[in-house]
């Protein structure tokens, strides 16, 4: 359907041919209907036109002849007047009879003696009033008994000079009339019939194209159009699926970039207050927009169908341990407690490992709980529990948990809760102000258990708290919990300098500058390769104590490098940076020949770990071989300098205060703070900070409290001054 | 490695000295005044310097100014007070490379030691 001007046929069929047709259609019918009345009628009309003419004609006759009239003379008469008048008839004359006004016959057509004429009845009714009458059409049977012919009588009064003296009946025979004026009847009916037939059929014609033009036509191009709107629709959706995805990589890495310095530059020890507070808090800003860009991306793999959950077997028992510790640091400030209630029934069934998504769980729980602590009151309880299903769910392949997150916060209302798991909603608008949050977690983490083959439910009152249910089935297995060392095990590992290079094939350049002040920072040299080619070739050239390798890079990606390497003869250990980690990912890094893998965005702590697992610790003094971080001993010798120097510096203080020298008593005290500092006796420290500034100050007493207050102290901490 | 402390209390030249080889610099050595180290450095091979900013024959931007000349690869550490902390920018646009803050903390010269041979092999690379 366009928006072009109609053709000129539409317009022309709407306004005019089409109510012309139907008007036309309509009388014809109608007239259809009452020609059988008109037929009378009209028959009726000209035989009465033609006899009333033919009187006036007679009439005059009449005055003229006085005989009595005959048959032959009246019939003749009758086309004398006819003719001069020009009249033809088409009715034949039975029986004429001229009456006077008393019923005496004047004159009659046939040899007969007849009475005189009553003057009841209708020829008396037409003396009287002067209008003429007539009567029939009338069949009369003729004296054969075969012959039909169909009559009228006619009684038309007669005036002479103005004066009403006589009637005049006649008895016409108007069968042929009849007949003639029937077959023009006819005819005009069969024409009418096929004017009505016609404009029925142009009409339906018309109006099929109308329909077909208006309704059918358009109808058929809006459901086209309906359905390239739907598959357009589907295709943005998917579009913006691919899209996001696709800028999967470009988003999370300036994010880890961020994210990464930040944390670096929180290590800084000599970092100033002020600044630390702005880098957290620039820190926590960064954190926030990679989790909502981790929900968004999940939203869209999720909406798009290209979420895989992993199916690998762990300790569920270790998994609701760590999660519940690793909450407990979460928001120190707020103090709220978490319980780990785990039945002890299930002490047999948590010996061994259980198969499932670990990651995925996690992150639900993480989000679980992650609002229950947010809604909680400062010094709440939340507790985290795990039950067995006790309806008969379970069977050989799969066994059913029950985990609660139950806490005693604001708690929500039905409409609340009807809405909680739509995407973007929020309790309400006040709620997300004030608690901040995507309105994805939720979301995603029912998608997520159901994904799993479980559902989670919610029940709260107001005022009261709210818990989570997750039914979840996890599959069986054979294996055992191991012992196996988590990077998180390791995190409170070795922060000694490690020594040997490390070869970093990775493409995006903040990526390699961030990775490797993590890798200096602990110890290693690194060598950066910026695609699998230059990898390939740096790590068959030179001599290097580990691999990282990006499994995402132009010409020649991580997987093709690490076969090329094996293939070559290498045998560095190998392992994958990977935005991707999918159980089939896995598999296929593994079967290159990568040892092992690190998930981007890279934990500095966790990429430290690997690295040790695989780099000797820096070769130095006997004094470097702790594993762990030793703290600082200052031996014996050191510390009797330090008492030795410590007496010579009190000297040097009495002396300068009796000097009243003070410029010189500020400078010892000065150098008393930086003793008392670095030995570790902080009130030392603190009283020669308070002189130094009073002996320069205008405020004798106080200098002289503040000196009296420090020359106490050395003397009482000093061994040497006993 | 081979690293010299400049600084004027005793004691605290050897803690200094202590931690410094606790972080794994080989060679460590001291000297009490500023004109002492100068001479000392002078004499060559040292990669890390440890100045005190407080020193009773010169101040320790000084000491850096006059070696920063005669010595540019020299690892130079400026030890500053606490409430020093402002003239960091000072202190870097003479040439430091880097500063702890007094008290002394054994994080924060190990981080320093650290800091070097990061230098150290960034300018391998760049070679």
């Amino acid at each position: 359907m366009n928006g072009a001007t109609p053709p000129w046929y539409k317009s022309l069929s709407l306004r005019v041919l089409f109510p012309l047709l139907l008007v036309l259609s309509a009388t014809s019918l109608a007239s259809f209907i009452y020609s059988e009345k008109l037929l009378e009628r009209v028959i009726l009309d000209q035989v009465r036109k033609q006899a009333e003419v033919f009187l006036i004609g007679l009439e005059r006759q009449i005055q003229e002849f006085e005989e009595p009239f005959d048959r032959q003379r009246l019939e003749h008469l009758f086309k004398q007047v006819l003719q001069a008048h020009d009249l033809r008839y088409s009715f034949s004359i039975d029986e004429i009879y001229l009456y006077r006004s008393n019923g005496e016959v004047v004159a009659h057509s046939d040899q007969q003696v007849h009475p005189p004429k009553e003057m009841g009845g209708k020829y008396g009714a037409v003396i009287r009033s002067g209008e003429s009458y007539l009567h029939g059409p009338i069949e009369e049977i003729g004296g054969d008994q075969q012959s039909h012919s169909r009559n009228t009588d006619i009684i038309i009064p007669v005036t002479i000079k103005g004066e009403l003296v006589a009637a005049l009946e006649a008895e016409l025979d108007i069968t042929q009339t009849e007949q003639i004026i029937k077959s023009i009847d006819d005819e005009f009916e069969a024409i009418m019939r096929m004017i009505t037939l016609l404009s029925a059929l142009i009409a339906a014609i018309v109006s099929s194209i109308m329909l077909w033009t208006q309704l059918i036509r358009p109808a058929r191009a809006y459901e086209l159009v309906l359905q390239q709107s739907i598959e357009e629709g589907q295709r943005l959706n998917e579009a913006k699926d691919d899209f996001l995805s696709s800028m999967s990589h470009e988003l999370r890495t300036p994010l880890s970039t961020i994210i990464g310095y930040h944390q670096l530059l929180l290590d800084e020890p000599e970092l100033k207050t002020r600044y630390r507070e702005m880098i957290n808090d620039s820190l926590l800003a960064g954190q926030t927009l990679q989790q909502l860009v981790n929900d968004l991306l999940d939203m869209s793999k999720i909406r798009s169908g290209k979420f895989e959950l992993s199916h690998h077997p762990f300790d569920l028992q270790k998994l609701l341990q760590d999660i519940s510790r690793l909450m407990r640091s979460y928001t120190p400030e707020k103090d709220v407690q978490i319980e780990l209630a785990i039945d002890p029934a299930l002490e047999p069934l948590l010996q061994q490992q259980w198969v499932g998504d670990e990651v995925r769980l996690t992150q639900v729980l993480f989000n679980l709980l992650s609002n229950a602590i947010k809604f909680s009151p400062t010094s709440g309880t939340v507790t985290l529990s795990l039950q067995d299903e006790t309806s008969q769910q379970s069977s050989e392949t799969e066994h059913f948990f029950i985990v609660r997150v139950v806490d005693h916060g604001i708690g929500m209302s039905e409409e609340v809760i009807s809405h909680l798991f739509t995407p973007f909603e929020q309790a309400d608008s006040s709620t997300s102000r004030r608690f901040g949050g995507t309105g994805l977690g939720l979301y995603i983490s029912r998608q997520l258990i159901e994904m799993m083959g479980g559902e989670i439910t919610v029940g709260s009152q107001l005022e009261l708290g709210a818990t989570f249910t997750i039914r979840l089935p996890l599959g069986v297995t054979s294996e055992t919990v191991a012992t196996t060392t988590s990077p998180e095990q390791d995190r409170k590992a070795s922060t000694q300098l490690l020594t040997g290079s490390v070869l970093l094939a990775e493409d995006t350049v903040q990526l390699q500058r961030l990775t490797e002040m993590m890798i200096t920072r602990c110890g290693a040299t690194t060598t950066i390769a910026s695609n699998g080619l230059e990898a390939v070739k740096k790590g068959l050239e030179e001599d290097h104590s580990l691999i990282l390798m990006d499994m995402q890079m132009p010409e020649m990606d991580g997987i093709e490098a690490t076969r090329a390497l094996r293939e070559a003869g290498c045998t560095t250990p190998i392992i994958a940076l990977t935005a991707n980690v999918m159980p089939h990912h896995k598999t296929a890094f593994e079967a290159a020949g990568c040892n092992g893998f690190l998930s981007k965005p890279v934990d500095p702590e966790i990429l430290c770990a690997v690295l040790n697992q695989y780099m000797q610790p820096a070769e130095g003094d006997d004094k470097n071989d702790s594993i762990e971080t030793a703290p600082f001993t200052i031996d014996d010798s050191v510390m009797h300098d330090f008492w030795e120097d410590l007496l010579d510096s009190r000297q040097a203080l009495i002396s300068t205060y009796q000097q009243q020298n003070w410029q010189q008593l500020s400078f010892t005290a000065h150098a008393i703070k930086g003793m008392g500092g670095s030995f570790g006796y902080p009130e030392i420290s603190e009283l020669a900070t308070q002189l130094e500034r009073s002996a320069l100050g205008t405020d004798s007493d106080q200098c002289s409290s503040d000196y009296q207050a420090l020359d106490q102290c050395l003397q009482q901490h000093n061994p040497l001054e006993q | 490695m081979k690293a010299l402390v400049i600084e004027d209390v005793r004691s605290v030249r050897n803690l200094l000295s202590k931690m410094l080889t606790d972080s794994g610099v080989n060679h460590v050595a001291g000297a009490a005044t500023g004109a002492e180290g100068i001479k000392e450095i002078d004499q060559g091979g040292y990669d890390l310097l440890f100045l005190d900013i407080h020193l009773p024959d010169m101040s320790g931007l000084e000491v850096l100014t006059t070696l920063r000349k005669s010595h540019p690869k020299l690892f130079v550490v400026i030890a500053t007070g606490y409430e020093e902390v402002d003239t960091v920018q000072e202190i870097i646009r003479l040439g430091a490379n880097h500063y702890i803050v007094k008290p002394l903390q054994f994080s924060n010269i190990q981080d320093a030691v650290s800091r070097y041979q990061q230098t150290k092999l960034l300018e391998k690379q760049a070679r």
